[in-house]
């Protein structure tokens, strides 16, 4: 890329932050200095400084049965231990669900910062590989130069969880 | 583990029976098909990295890091993926997307390692085309169909993992990781595992002329996945089984028909077909259960964070000039070469061969080369005699001897000098049979010597033929008899007692002629 073809493409490109105040390049850029000062931007942060109350109207509380945790759990990988934990995870997604309240319609989705860039496109070719040994080198377990992994796909033998206040499970953990 | 083998085997032979029985109770019952096409592209190196994209590699070889997942790597797309996709979605006349965008499907799968393939789901490369093929059904004649192609997407191949079911343990290689493939959606437009096997056929031709894939399913280059319903005439859709692991074009065929009978049966005993994932096994010719998605899985799609949009140039026909990297449609696709229908119709057209004749040699690329190299270096052959032999002969015993055309030993050469003797009338097609025979076990043998050497031609001589209808016509009384009573079909019995005394050599055109005179009188 030439000098001018690069400054032709840095103008095209849209800037997403400009400061309003030039730069001073006589004095020596000191760290604080260098940091953004959001006052000083021209087009300020849309989210805003301080919370914003918002009155959403109450839903019903998402029950999660026992079928779900335990696909949860397989999801996850992580083991719903108590009740506590379940009461979180009820919480999380009420505070998830409301962002389906929101009005979006007529509102384009907005994939990526990325929208109006264009796709870089490699040449077919070989460039990379033949190095067994690096990339087995992070495996715990490795045999004749395969990777091991736990058998796959197989549900794994779950139990059924009590979360009631009078289920041994419970006092066991409290 | 032998003897539930034995039983399921003979449970299947068993069910089959029962099945003719249940489709004929469902008489105004139909059943659809629908078709997922993989197929793992032609190139030299992956669909988002650098490494090697070869079949058969030692273990763990052709990995990239980015392959592997690890941390910090990024995507970086193949232009030669784009423009395969491209044509291909062209060939089967799509409509290609100006800005096509990448996703993310997720699974849990030790073969894939990072936790999510890279799709294209909401914004696919190619909508909408069609694909018209013609079926042929054995004692059926051949007719076209049409299936509509929902979506033609790139999409990344996961890695191979072997199951060690003993010590409970999987081993992966990563060598497929990463490999590019096409994804080709069709609509559920089909009724039958022979419409699906000869939908696969024509798209391999296809794929094949493009260059855009091996299609060698037993390398695992070309995957089907068949989704089964049946429903009753004028209802909605019934519930689908999906048909997963079919290795080879026969096995689509039977694997459909099997699964659609045994949903005939099901549903005719009152039962009612779950959603579920089935998978064919070959040898017992079942498809069985499989054991992964009680629940309908959650893919957890997301659009690809690290990939902008991929733009395509639909309006001329030069590369842009302001980025390489938007490349212009119609630059690729004014390459795409003949494509196996037009090829039928030039062969319709050019030689007048019967609709039949040409749809089995344009399946049958090696026969169809012979065919077109005859006719140009010895045109006074004619087209039919070239085609009848092909097909006739040579293909049948090919399918007798059960190989491909391709591993036939029979060389051009041969194929020549056989068919010159043929049309000059030096040899009959029971000798032109027998050459096959002897060239595809020994290649290294003349024609024109074996010919002469075990006296392989043909009686022409009058006296001797007439000779011959004579000795037949005294064996053959009763074939005689009957003839003469009015029953034609007898004249048979007679002409094969001929060839068998002139030990196959004499001109049956002739003898036919002689015996009918002589018969006559």
């Amino acid at each position: 890329m030439t000098t001018f073809e690069m400054l032709r493409f840095l103008r095209n490109t849209r800037l997403y932050c400009t400061s309003v105040s030039g730069t001073n390049r006589t004095k020596p850029v000191t760290t604080k200095e260098s940091k953004l000062n959001f006052k000083k931007l021209k087009y300020p942060t849309k989210v805003p400084i301080n919370p914003v109350l918002q009155n959403f109207p109450i839903v019903d509380k998402s029950v999660i049965d026992n079928p779900t945790i335990q696909l949860l759990e397989r999801l996850a990988l992580v083991n719903l231990e108590n009740k506590e934990a379940l009461s979180t995870l009820e919480s999380s997604i009420e505070f998830a669900e409301k962002i389906t309240l929101i009005e979006t319609t007529n509102v384009l989705p907005f994939y990526t910062v990325l929208e109006d860039q264009t796709l870089y496109l490699r040449e077919d070719s070989v460039t990379e590989g033949n190095s067994r040994e690096n990339i087995l080198r992070g495996a715990k377990v490795t045999e004749e130069d395969y990777f091991v992994s736990p058998p796959g796909n197989i549900p794994l033998q779950q139990k059924d969880k009590d979360f009631s206040e009078n289920s041994t499970e419970c006092k066991e953990n409290a | 583990m032998y003897r539930k083998l034995l039983f399921s085997k003979s449970s299947c032979r068993r069910l089959s029976t029962q099945y003719q029985v249940a489709k004929a109770q469902l008489q105004d019952w139909k059943s659809v098909v629908g078709l997922e096409v993989h197929a793992q592209l032609l190139t030299k190196s992956k669909l988002f990295s650098g490494s090697s994209n070869v079949f058969g590699a030692p273990l763990n070889t052709a990995v990239s890091y980015f392959d592997a997942s690890l941390p910090g790597t990024l995507p970086v797309l193949n232009r030669k993926c784009v423009e395969i996709g491209i044509k291909t979605a062209a060939a089967l006349g799509c409509r290609i997307n100006e800005v096509s965008m990448f996703d993310r499907k997720h699974y849990f799968y030790a073969d894939l390692p990072v936790g999510y393939q890279i799709t294209q789901q909401r914004a696919a490369l190619a909508n909408d085309g069609e694909l018209k093929f013609p079926v042929i059904v054995p004692g059926k004649k051949t007719y076209y169909k049409k299936a509509r192609l929902l979506q033609l997407q790139l999409e990344q191949d996961s890695g191979k993992s072997l199951h060690d079911e003993e010590l409970k343990r999987s081993l992966v290689d990563l060598n497929r990781a990463g490999a590019p493939l096409i994804e080709l959606v069709f609509a559920p437009d089909l009724e039958t595992g022979e419409e699906a096997s000869s939908l696969v056929k024509e798209l391999i031709l296809i794929l094949k002329s493009l260059h855009a894939c091996s299609c060698k399913m037993e390398e695992g280059a070309l995957r089907v996945d068949a989704n089964i319903s049946i429903h009753k005439c004028g209802e909605p859709f019934g519930v689908r089984t999906e048909v997963k692991n079919i290795g080879s074009v026969r096995s689509i065929s039977q694997a459909i028909t099997y699964e659609i009978q045994r949903q005939f049966d099901v549903v005719s005993k009152g039962g009612t077909i779950t959603n579920e994932t089935r998978s064919w096994d070959a040898t017992t010719r079942c498809t069985i259960p499989m054991r992964d998605k009680e629940v309908l899985q959650d893919y957890r799609f997301m659009p690809e964070p690290n990939l902008p949009p991929l733009r395509l140039n639909l309006s001329s026909s030069a590369d842009s000039s302001t980025s390489s990297d938007i490349i212009s449609v119609a630059s690729i696709t004014k390459d795409i070469p003949e494509l196996p229908e037009d090829t039928r119709s030039n062969l319709v057209k050019t030689y007048q061969l019967n609709q039949d004749v040409a749809v089995i040699l344009v399946n049958e690329p090696v026969l169809l080369e012979y065919f077109l190299n005859v006719i140009e270096h010895i045109p006074s052959i004619p087209a039919k005699l070239v085609t009848n032999f092909l097909i006739n002969d040579l293909l049948t015993f090919c399918n007798k001897a059960n190989i491909d055309v391709e591993s036939c030993q029979l060389t051009y050469t041969h194929l020549e000098d056989i068919l010159t003797a043929l049309n000059a009338g030096t040899i009959n097609l029971q000798a032109c049979r027998q050459l096959i025979e002897i060239l595809h076990q020994d290649p290294t043998q003349n024609v024109q010597t074996l010919i002469r050497d075990r006296n392989m031609e043909q009686i022409t001589e009058d006296e001797t033929i007439e000779q011959l209808c004579r000795q037949a016509i005294e064996r053959q009384e009763q074939a005689v008899k009957q003839y003469k009573s009015g029953k034609k079909k007898a004249l048979f019995a007679i002409v094969g007692e001929v060839s068998k005394l002139s030990k196959q050599k004499a001109n049956m055109k002739m003898v036919v002629a002689y015996l009918e005179k002589m018969l006559k009188s």
